[in-house]
């Protein structure tokens, strides 16, 4: 469904230096199935899903959905997914249906099937009690809802979500994940990001490691155990990265941290008397 | 209106509407402001006026002098003034006059200077202490008032000290005349009265000429800058943009929808303004004694009609500037250059002795302060009007065209903060096979005031008897600007934006058969011109712009081979080529997306648009359309070339050639028609002309050469 080829991304800063986020990634993601871009902050994820919902054009490389590439036109990826990400926000001003409603019209739904896949939306994640109250008005959860929502109008193949749990509470985001399984077993393919690695390892059904701009490894979750030998997939994680690059990000701060002067109240104690500066 | 445009276009506006600011801008600015400021001000400067007039000064006078003054403030006033005109504008008001409150206070010189400079008193008098002997025996008396030019109370001292003695002397005066038994037509033989015979609706005008334009169009820009700033930077702020965006929705239908928005904001607040600046004048006027002054209605629709495309200019650049900022309080910093423009306008309209003419016609925002002046003083003519409106339409498109591309710009959409530098180096450009209608448009505007200017001058460096330039020295002028402009600038834009140079400028072999098309209609086609000129002259009288004037001068080439020559490298080969690349070329091929007969359309109005004067317009706008259909069709310039090439060459040296001897256009008369022979075979070369092209099969054309 979901065809990646050697994708790349270079972002220029403002003295016109090159950064590469997105460095030769390439994965395939088939029909129905849930795979996880999974990395810290700064990996590249949101870079890649961003090329992948046609919302950035690639340095270099290709997307292709259904078949379709969207390198000589973003709107065909457009079309075929829905994108979602945690930090986008709703217009304060329209209502959840209203809101629906002009996405609709944006993905060229027309009445009467407009009002009717509004309201169907509407009833399936509960927002019909306050589905003509004003977005400014809601609560976080209710409004992730409308964003889910919104996601779907349109029927897209693919779901693209990128950090859709980040600042959720417990049970919003129970309800994000569910909704995601719910929509994989409906037959559609999603890609999702998050840095929330064991929140992910039961719904995803396989797993791109992203570091530093490039795919670390791929693969389902037994064989990313299988790969790195160990059993929580944050482990995995962290053992893959120590192997390629010859020590974990963790091990780089902490040994950033070694580098740190003293506080200066432990600098003027004296060696002897170590323990808590509160004590003396 | 195109659906998606017309989702995003109902959907800001509702949103628009919605927002208390907005609201607040659009409806209640414009209904509060005009009652506050001409009836409430107004009131107040009244009961300013009222209690200064009520105000009593202090004034020295010498010691010993005050029984003096005392009189003079009785003395009764007199009824008109022995001599001088008479302004019935400057005419008193029907409030019968007074005497002057003052209190006088004896002081010695030097007592009443230091109080003067301690504002303690107002004015100070020195005068004979034997004014009074000196004034019976008729001899000359020296009156010295003094008083602080910088303080307005003692200014106003100064002056009611001044109508006392004035008063006192027509008094003497008129005890002086009754004395000698003389009647007061001695002194005063006749009445001169200064009539003012504008119509009071002109008087209106021209009152209002110059604080109205700078008002209406900074309601204008009032009613745009909210919504423009909440669309762009606000969007961004709330991180709604990337929502938007993700939707399958192309940037071009955002920002035109937004837009157009904006633009429906912007009118709305500049009609309200309009109308309630109308009705708080009339309400003021009923109640005031102001029979001389009316307000110019007649003035309004057209100046709300040269409004819409200012106000749509002004929606385009709000929110290009806009796009640039992460959020809307550094969009307000960038929006406020701006906010400049129309204070830059009515500084140039209140300039004396400038007139609506040449650079300031096509001046941004400037050209239509001018134009509502003029209309509000019943000045102005059709071809001013259209002018302006003309030009502005064309600047509220290049601010779209710019807006669109700065907004699509992924720098923009997703960086931290939008930067020109990105925006316009060119290794941060991605290549593209042709240009985008905004790109497109962006080049037309640039132009069209570059090449109007260039025409006016050149037009009047050729009518100049003396300073005028000889054929060897316009040679140049005429050349250089067609390279530089026509053709230099479209190909370095290309360049600059990494377009596919045979994609854009169609640099295509032609189909077999489009080239003898091109030639067959631009040997038709001069004639036809002519005719439709001919019949255009009956109902729109002929007028000889500057270009009449450049043929008239280069008419003497035509009567030597090698100035034959040249009249066709400058008239036939020059513009064929060079137009050619801008208008069919990078215009056309800017416009593909939207559709054949839009842009051919667009691509003919526009190539009409740059031909001046306005009498050839409409012809050469129709010319336009029909080679913009040939390069279509051809897929290729080189018909389009060839066509142009014909009918420039022919249209100069046709008439000698086919020995029409043509009598001379007259000013306002019309034109002379083609014989019907001619006319007929003109007919029938342009049917075959067409019939080529049509014929012609885009699987024919060839690779690029």
């Amino acid at each position: 469904m979901i065809d990646v080829r050697e994708l790349s991304k270079v972002f220029y800063t403002h003295r016109g230096q090159e950064h590469k986020a997105v460095d030769c990634v390439s994965f395939h993601v088939a029909r129905g199935e849930i795979y996880g871009l999974l990395g810290p902050n700064g990996a590249g994820k949101t870079t890649t899903l961003r090329m992948l919902a046609g919302l950035m054009q690639p340095t270099g490389g290709e997307v292709a959905i259904g078949g379709v590439s969207g390198s000589s036109d973003p709107q065909a990826l457009k079309e075929r997914a829905g994108f979602l990400t945690a930090g986008t926000g709703l217009y304060a001003r329209l209502s959840p249906r209203e809101t629906l409603e002009y996405f609709g019209r944006l993905r060229g739904l027309r009445a009467p099937e407009l009002g009717q896949q509004a309201e169907q939306l509407l009833r399936l994640l509960g927002i019909t009690a306050f589905a003509d109250r004003r977005c400014e008005g809601l609560s976080t959860g209710e409004k992730q809802r409308v964003q889910i929502a919104r996601t779907l109008v349109g029927n897209p193949p693919v779901l693209i979500l990128d950090e859709p749990t980040l600042g959720l509470d417990v049970l919003t985001n129970r309800l994000v994940l569910n909704f995601i399984r719910e929509a994989a077993r409906a037959g559609r393919t999603i890609v999702l990001s998050t840095h929330h690695l064991d929140e992910v390892e039961q719904i995803c059904h396989r797993f791109g490691l992203l570091q530093r701009g490039k795919l670390l490894a791929e693969g389902t979750l037994d064989e990313l155990r299988a790969l790195a030998g160990r059993e929580r997939l944050s482990d995995v994680f962290l053992t893959l990265v120590e192997r390629v690059e010859g020590t974990s990000a963790v091990d780089e701060i902490a040994l950033a941290s070694a580098a740190l002067p003293a506080p200066q109240a432990a600098a003027d104690a004296p060696a002897a008397a170590g323990g808590n500066p509160d004590a003396s | 209106m195109p659906p998606k445009v017309r989702a995003v276009f109902v959907k800001e506006l509702r949103d628009a509407l919605r927002d208390r600011r907005t609201i607040f801008a659009v409806v209640v600015v414009p209904l509060v402001w005009y009652p506050l400021v001409l009836l409430g001000i107004g009131e107040v400067a009244q009961m300013a006026k009222g209690k200064l007039e009520r105000e009593v000064y202090d004034v020295a006078v010498p010691q010993g002098m005050r029984a003096f003054f005392d009189k003079l403030a009785r003395v009764p006033e007199e009824a008109s003034a022995p001599s001088g005109p008479r302004d019935e504008a400057a005419a008193d008001n029907g409030e019968p006059r007074k005497a002057p409150a003052l209190d006088f206070k004896e002081m010695a010189p030097a007592d009443a200077e230091k109080a003067l400079a301690a504002s303690s008193i107002r004015a100070a008098v020195s005068l004979p202490r034997d004014i009074e002997a000196l004034l019976a025996a008729q001899q000359p008396v020296a009156i010295e008032v003094q008083y602080d030019q910088a303080e307005h109370r003692s200014r106003d001292a100064a002056h009611r000290v001044e109508r006392l003695f004035e008063n006192y002397k027509r008094h003497l005066v008129s005890e002086n005349l009754k004395a000698q038994k003389l009647k007061r037509e001695f002194l005063d033989p006749f009445a001169l009265t200064l009539r003012n015979t504008a119509q009071a609706a002109k008087v209106g005008g021209s009152l209002l000429g110059v604080f109205l334009p700078l008002m209406f169009i900074m309601m204008i820009i009032t009613g745009a800058i909210h919504p423009a700033v909440d669309m762009t930077a606000g969007e961004r702020e709330r991180s709604t943009l990337e929502t938007l965006v993700s939707a399958p929705v192309r940037p071009i239908e955002i920002i035109t929808g937004k837009f157009l928005a904006v633009s429906v904001l912007a009118m709305g607040t500049a009609a309200l303004n309009v109308g309630s600046f109308a009705a708080s004048f009339v309400v003021l006027l009923s109640g005031a004694k102001t029979a001389g002054l009316q307000f110019p209605w007649s003035a309004l629709p057209l100046t709300l009609l040269l409004l819409i495309p200012l106000a749509l200019f002004f929606s385009g650049l709000l929110l290009a500037v806009a796009s640039f900022a992460t959020n809307q309080k550094e969009a307000q910093v960038y929006c406020l250059p701006v906010l400049m423009l129309p204070l830059l306008g009515v500084m140039v309209i209140t300039v004396p002795g400038l007139e609506l003419e040449g650079p300031l016609l096509l001046a941004p925002v400037v050209n239509t302060a001018f134009m509502i002046r003029e209309l509000f003083l019943y000045h102005g003519t059709a071809q001013q009007i259209v002018f302006v409106f003309v030009s502005t339409c064309l600047y509220a498109a290049g601010t779209l065209a710019l807006a669109a591309r700065i907004f699509a710009r992924e720098e923009v959409l997703f960086a931290a903060q939008g930067s020109l530098r990105l925006f316009l180096k060119r290794r941060f450009l991605k290549p593209s096979p042709e240009p985008r209608p905004g790109d497109a448009f962006l080049i037309v505007a640039l132009l069209f005031p570059i090449n109007f200017y260039f025409q006016l001058w050149l037009g009047k460096a050729l009518l100049d008897p003396v300073a005028g330039l000889r054929p060897e020295q316009f040679t140049l002028l005429v050349v250089l600007p067609q390279y530089l402009l026509f053709l230099g600038l479209p190909l370095a834009a290309a360049w600059y934006l990494k377009l596919d140079m045979h994609r854009t400028f169609q640099w295509r072999r032609p189909p077999p058969g489009t080239l003898l098309g091109g030639m067959c209609l631009g040997c038709g086609s001069w004639l036809i011109a002519q005719q439709l000129v001919s019949w255009q002259s009956y109902v729109w009288p002929y007028t000889p712009g500057e270009m009449a004037a450049l043929e008239k001068a280069l008419a003497p080439l035509s009567q030597s081979a090698p100035g034959i020559a040249l009249l066709i490298f400058l008239i036939g080969l020059t513009p064929a080529i060079c137009e050619e690349h801008l208008f069919r070329g990078f215009l056309l091929q800017g416009l593909r997306r939207s559709g054949k007969w839009t842009a051919l359309l667009c691509a003919g109005l526009i190539f009409g648009a740059y031909h001046f004067p306005l009498f050839k317009q409409p012809v050469v706008m129709l010319l336009g359309v029909t080679i913009a259909y040939v390069a279509w069709k051809a897929r290729s310039i080189w018909p389009a070339v060839v066509f142009h090439f014909f009918h420039n060459s022919l249209s100069l040296l046709g008439p000698a050639l086919l020995g029409l001897k043509g009598e001379n256009a007259v000013a306002g008369e019309p034109l002379p028609g083609v014989p019907l022979p001619h006319l007929a075979q003109a007919v029938v070369l342009t049917v075959i002309g067409l019939w080529l092209v049509r014929r012609s099969r885009p699987e024919d054309a060839g690779s690029p050469s």
